[in-house]
């Protein structure tokens, strides 16, 4: 493997999309190589014969064929580059308005916030729509359009398996087509610089068939599962007295603010952060104590709990699946 | 009318009058007032490679940070600074600033002249560089390092998310840098076109000085949209213009537009100097004139004109238009041609030639 990674990793396309793009660049590797080989030899053979010659040759009568061979050459040039040119322009054409005229299309809302992703699955029912974070889910062979727009400075959206990147630019809304052919985990990566934490703002595709991708959409439209044990019960009202509120928001409760990652099931979630922790306990309860020291630069405030609150609060919190 | 001169005597007089003006004067005085173009060139030449070298030892720990996961060597902020410095050094202070020392050094002596036209004002542009160097370094060793990219893209480095004086140092270098620029675009052009030598026309000036003029009339129109769209950042940040600002009708993209259409041509002003150094060092060990002077005099000018014209190429990921992105795939593409017409002369010029291999031949066959 080129990169050592298959899941993020622009030469194993998982869909349409990555997969002209690799087409293309294959093909102008195989051209380009041809080329540079091409010249390179004819480099090497002038070097040889001037090497052996006595006297160079600069009569007019000696330069005019090659004249010639230049003009020749200098033609060849222009028509390998219009080949290139048409397949560069088709390639562009076909990736960027693929799905246009498909009525099956699923549409996705991803904005970007420093440093995280928020992803929305709007529905025309307001109460079916649901927010998630730092993962985007889709079903194979069905093209999706995400529409990319950013709440802070210019964040860009590469998910190399699948498609080129697009920036997430202030006041405009970017479309991206992603269509995945086959069932994985694809890695993302925010591919414009954006501050201090550019480097852990990070994405996961997951590809799925549609009968799974169904079931976990249904599942992330439901309201946040009710507290049961008296911890989890006592752990929601220290989530609701804390200052979390300000921010997050978990459907059911009186949380309902839109700054930070929607907190509705974020227990379903493989990583906290955008990448930066895997999601266990630890992690959360590290993460809500004292988060700039773990991600410096955070939205995230540091939070003063006291032990037993915390343990409810994460008792609570992991109950979100 | 003055009369000629003759006698021994007053020829020792004039000698020495002129001996005196030529001389150079002594002292620190002396040395802040030189204007001796041999002398400004190097200055160009060993202050761009002091930056080069800061610019390497940035590098290096750059590398050295990411040589492992998570590594703790630098943090985030003094990361930022950085590569940010690294990335403004060597595009700012390190690849132009050399390619224009080398212009000055070499352009009066091949075209026959004694200094460069404005030989005061090229003095001037020597230190006003030099002084926005020591600026930005100084500004980076205190903490104040420019940290949102050598391209410092709004909004991260616009008033909102770049408090502080950081991208203001950035900007204000960017001025300092490219008023020298530009006054070594004038000192070159000018004095290539009205200081040659009698009998040098213009298809007998050195494909040297060539890449030299065609990089001095490229730098008098590219520098002034970086200055420009440096001055409105700055403008945005301290008096809120809101050039760049969506809400109030300004625009980011904007930005990069005027940033790239310095940006590319610039890549350029770096790589053709490159053109003229092969072409001078094969003539000289193939012992032959240049074969095609014309193509390759066309071919400099041709590549000049192109790189104006494909900027957007640095902003494909943007979402412009897809007929607007296949004019600059086209142009971009379209740029191959006249580099590859002088790769061909070149070739034919050993093919004739009859070789002496040495270190410098060896260089330009590599």
């Amino acid at each position: 493997m080129l990169l050592g990674s298959d899941i993020q990793n622009v030469l194993h396309p998982a869909g349409i999309q990555a997969s002209r793009i690799g087409s293309l660049w294959n093909g102008y590797m195989v051209v380009l190589v041809t080329v540079y080989v091409v010249v390179v030899i004819w480099m090497l053979a002038a070097v040889w014969r001037a090497h052996r010659s006595t006297a160079p040759q600069v009569s007019d009568a000696e330069e005019r064929p090659h004249s010639i061979t230049v003009g020749v050459a200098s033609a060849l040039t222009l028509v390998t580059l219009i080949g290139l040119l048409i397949a560069s322009v088709a390639t562009g054409s076909a990736v960027g308005t693929y799905g246009d005229k498909r009525s099956d299309a699923l549409e996705i809302d991803v904005t970007g916030h420093q440093w995280w992703w928020e992803v929305q699955y709007p529905d025309p029912e307001p109460d079916k729509s649901f927010k998630t974070a730092n993962e985007i889910h889709v079903p194979l062979n069905t093209p999706v359009l995400l529409r990319l727009a950013t709440r802070d400075v210019i964040h860009s959206l590469w998910i190399p398996n699948l498609n080129g990147k697009r920036d997430l630019i202030p006041g405009r809304v970017n479309k991206l087509w992603i269509q995945a052919d086959r069932p994985g985990v694809f890695r993302s990566q925010c591919a414009e610089f954006c501050g201090l934490q550019h480097a852990h703002m990070a994405l996961v595709v997951v590809a799925e068939s549609n009968e799974k991708f169904q079931r976990w959409k249904t599942h992330q439209q439901t309201a946040a599962n009710d507290p049961v044990t008296p911890q989890q019960l006592h752990g929601r009202s220290v989530f609701l007295s804390l200052p979390c509120v300000n921010c997050h928001a978990i459907t059911g409760t009186d949380a309902y603010a839109t700054i930070g990652p929607d907190l509705t099931h974020v227990a379903s979630r493989p990583t906290l952060a955008a990448g930066e922790l895997l999601n266990s306990k630890g992690n959360l309860g590290g993460w809500i104590v004292n988060a700039p020291a773990i991600k410096p630069g955070t939205a995230m405030p540091p939070n003063q709990v006291a032990a037993n609150d915390l343990n409810d609060l994460l008792a609570y919190l992991e109950n979100l699946k | 009318m003055t009369e000629l001169a003759l006698d021994a005597a007053t020829l020792d007089h004039e000698h020495a009058q002129l001996a005196h003006t030529w001389a150079h004067a002594p002292g620190l005085l002396g040395w802040l007032s030189e204007t001796d173009h041999k002398k400004i060139g190097l200055r160009y030449i060993l202050t761009a490679l002091c930056f080069f070298t800061a610019a390497g030892i940035e590098a290096a720990f750059m590398r050295l940070q990411l040589s492992r996961p998570e590594n703790t060597l630098l943090n985030p902020d003094l990361y930022n600074q950085i590569f940010t410095m690294h990335g403004t050094t060597m595009m700012f202070l390190f690849a132009v600033p050399v390619m224009e020392g080398m212009a000055i050094y070499f352009v009066p002596l091949m075209v026959g002249t004694r200094n460069v036209a404005f030989p005061k004002l090229n003095a001037f542009g020597y230190f006003i560089y030099l002084a926005g160097g020591l600026f930005i370094y100084t500004m980076f060793a205190l903490h104040a390092g420019p940290d949102a990219g050598w391209f410092s893209y709004v909004p991260l480095s616009g008033p909102q998310f770049d408090p502080g004086k950081r991208a203001d140092t950035w900007a204000q270098m960017i001025t300092f840098t490219e008023i020298s620029a530009l006054v070594v675009a004038i000192e070159i052009s000018v004095t290539a076109f009205k200081q040659r030598a009698v009998g040098m026309s213009l298809n007998r000036i050195p494909l040297f000085v060539w890449s030299m003029i065609v990089i001095s009339f490229m730098i008098i129109f590219a520098m002034p949209a970086v200055m420009v769209v440096s001055s409105f950042l700055c403008l945005d940040r301290e008096v809120a213009t809101n050039f760049f600002n969506r809400p109030e009708g300004g625009d980011p993209i904007y930005y990069q537009h005027m940033f790239w259409f310095f940006g590319h041509p610039e890549v350029y002003i770096i790589f053709i100097p490159a053109l003229g150094y092969v072409s001078t060092i094969l003539t000289t060990f193939t012992r032959r004139k240049i074969f095609g002077y014309p193509v390759m005099v066309a071919s400099l000018v041709f590549t000049a004109f192109m790189a104006f014209g494909l900027w957007v190429h640095h902003m494909f990921a943007t979402g412009l238009p897809q007929l607007g992105q296949s004019f600059f795939t086209a142009a971009s593409m379209m740029i191959a041609i006249p580099t590859g017409a002088q790769i061909f002369c070149w070739i034919v010029t050993i093919w004739t030639g009859r070789l002496t291999i040495r270190t410098p031949l060896l260089y330009v066959l590599g």
